[in-house]
């Protein structure tokens, strides 16, 4: 039987918990695990809109036309969302910060009031370790860092020899390995009542709640939030997409494209909007 | 609703054929001992001593006002790590209780007292009622002492659970103003 090591920090504003096991001995283990957390703490230094020193915030308060060096995970991560946002036509967008801040989501932020709209193509990234801005763009990525901290602590995890194991960061898991990991669903408006379990290989499995009085989800179309109660939970082959795609279903009624499930080996695995099937329950 | 992408085969048995069943259950998770807490927050240490602290109703009133979170308790566990004579810092172990979860907790402190690493030791969620915790026991009915030994292992993991970990924050912004208190304050420069 092999050793199975379980480690949790309280991280990116949730509970990160991280499990292992297959392989390496339980100092190697214990190692990894200490890179994965190395690798979240990393994104959250790097992508926090709450934190006035993050690589974020210093790309937030760039100028238009001004030249931001960050770190070249925070180029990466903005690079994936300018091409979700182009493949979703504009309906994932991470620019909507702005109304975020005038919701009082997020702080305060002297450039999220300047002329123009924000969007994450206005940001153009040059390569690994900078990112200029060609236009208004205040971006707050809060709906895809969280998966891209679960992809880098698996990488870490990986590079470090680990076989197979589970990173949760607040319900945004991924699973890896040769064998498959029992994993339930909390009922986003009934905390107390989850799902029967259903098997996870080798998957990401992100979950997302809008409500309006809650945590919202902003429409980029409409600048707006959405206006309903909704939920929807996605499966997909990296958390990073499975986290982004949460919020572009949440804006379609749990519906997503087949092109788009199939570059990011996605599915809808469950949803709840009130859309034309106002209160229906949406299960894949 | 199908799946449309039939070459997700790691996701064979993701798809049931009937709706999602839901169903009432808490979770416990349990990470470290405090033993391994102290293996993992100080690896160099090879001596432990045990330093708790008691606290008087005036050090918690101080407290309060210095941290500005409440001190439910009197009590507080700590150890000093030393590698041979060196001290290389300490651990207090704490637990906050949330709106749905209490936390059990470590935190390891440098000797100049700012914050090393915190780790998770145990967490339980509650959401009130002997109907979920009754419900919750019954995962386990008919689960053989064979199946006994996997029992953790067959607790899930949660997707869709967002816990916050606010309560971790002002925990340790309290534990720092007890030492603040009871040792007198430290410049953090």
């Amino acid at each position: 039987m092999d050793e199975v090591c379980r480690r949790a920090r309280p991280l990116l504003g949730t509970v990160v918990s991280i499990e292992v096991s297959g392989g390496a001995s339980s100092r190697q283990l214990t190692a990894a695990i200490d890179a994965a957390f190395e690798a979240v703490v990393r994104v959250q230094r790097c992508m926090s809109f709450h934190d006035a020193a993050s690589d974020l915030s210093a790309l937030n308060r760039a100028a238009v036309g001004e030249v931001a060096s960050v770190d070249p995970w925070l180029a990466e991560v903005v690079q994936s969302a300018k091409e979700l946002c182009d493949i979703s036509a504009g309906r994932f967008d991470p620019g909507v910060a702005p109304v975020l801040v005038r919701q009082g989501a997020l702080p305060p932020c002297a450039t999220a009031e300047e002329i123009g709209r924000s969007t994450v193509q206005n940001l153009r990234v040059y390569d690994s370790g900078s990112v200029v801005k060609i236009g208004p763009a205040v971006i707050d990525l809060g709906g895809i860092a969280k998966g891209f901290a679960v992809d880098m602590a698996v990488r870490a995890l990986q590079e470090l020899g680990v076989e197979e194991g589970i990173v949760n960061a607040g319900g945004d898991l991924r699973v890896f390995g040769p064998t498959s990991h029992a994993v339930t669903l909390r009922h986003p408006f009934s905390p107390g009542v989850v799902s029967e379990p259903f098997e996870l290989r080798n998957l990401a499995c992100c979950s997302s709640v809008s409500e309006p009085q809650g945590p919202t989800c902003i429409d980029p179309l409409l600048q707006a939030p959405l206006p309903c109660k909704a939920a929807v939970t996605v499966v997909a082959a990296e958390a990073l997409w499975a986290d982004a795609l949460t919020k572009l279903a949440l804006l379609q009624d749990g519906y997503l494209a087949p092109e788009v499930l199939e570059r990011y080996s996605a599915a809808v695995l469950w949803s709840f909007g009130a859309g034309p099937e106002a209160g229906q329950e949406l299960v894949a | 609703m199908g799946f449309r992408n039939s070459f997700l085969l790691g996701l064979a048995a993701v798809a049931p054929a009937t709706p999602i069943v839901w169903v009432t259950q808490c979770y416990a998770q349990h990470f470290l001992s405090v033993e391994q807490a102290q293996a993992v927050l100080f690896p160099e240490a090879n001596r432990f001593e045990a330093a708790d602290i008691t606290l008087s109703a005036e050090q918690r009133e101080r407290i309060k006002e210095i941290s500005d979170v409440k001190v439910a308790r009197g009590e507080l566990k700590v150890f000093k790590a030393y590698r041979d004579a060196e001290l290389l810092g300490q651990i207090l172990i704490d637990h906050v209780i949330g709106k749905h979860l209490l936390i059990d907790y470590a935190v390891a402190l440098t000797p100049a007292r700012t914050v090393k690493q915190i780790e998770i030791l145990e967490y339980r969620e509650n959401y009130g009622g002997e109907v979920a915790r009754q419900e919750w026991r019954q995962n386990f009915v008919g689960k053989s002492s064979k199946d006994a030994l996997k029992l953790r292992k067959d607790i899930p993991n949660i997707s869709g659970a967002t816990y916050s970990t606010l309560h971790v924050t002002e925990g340790v912004r309290r534990l720092l103003a007890t030492l603040d208190v009871v040792e007198g304050a430290v410049s953090h420069g």
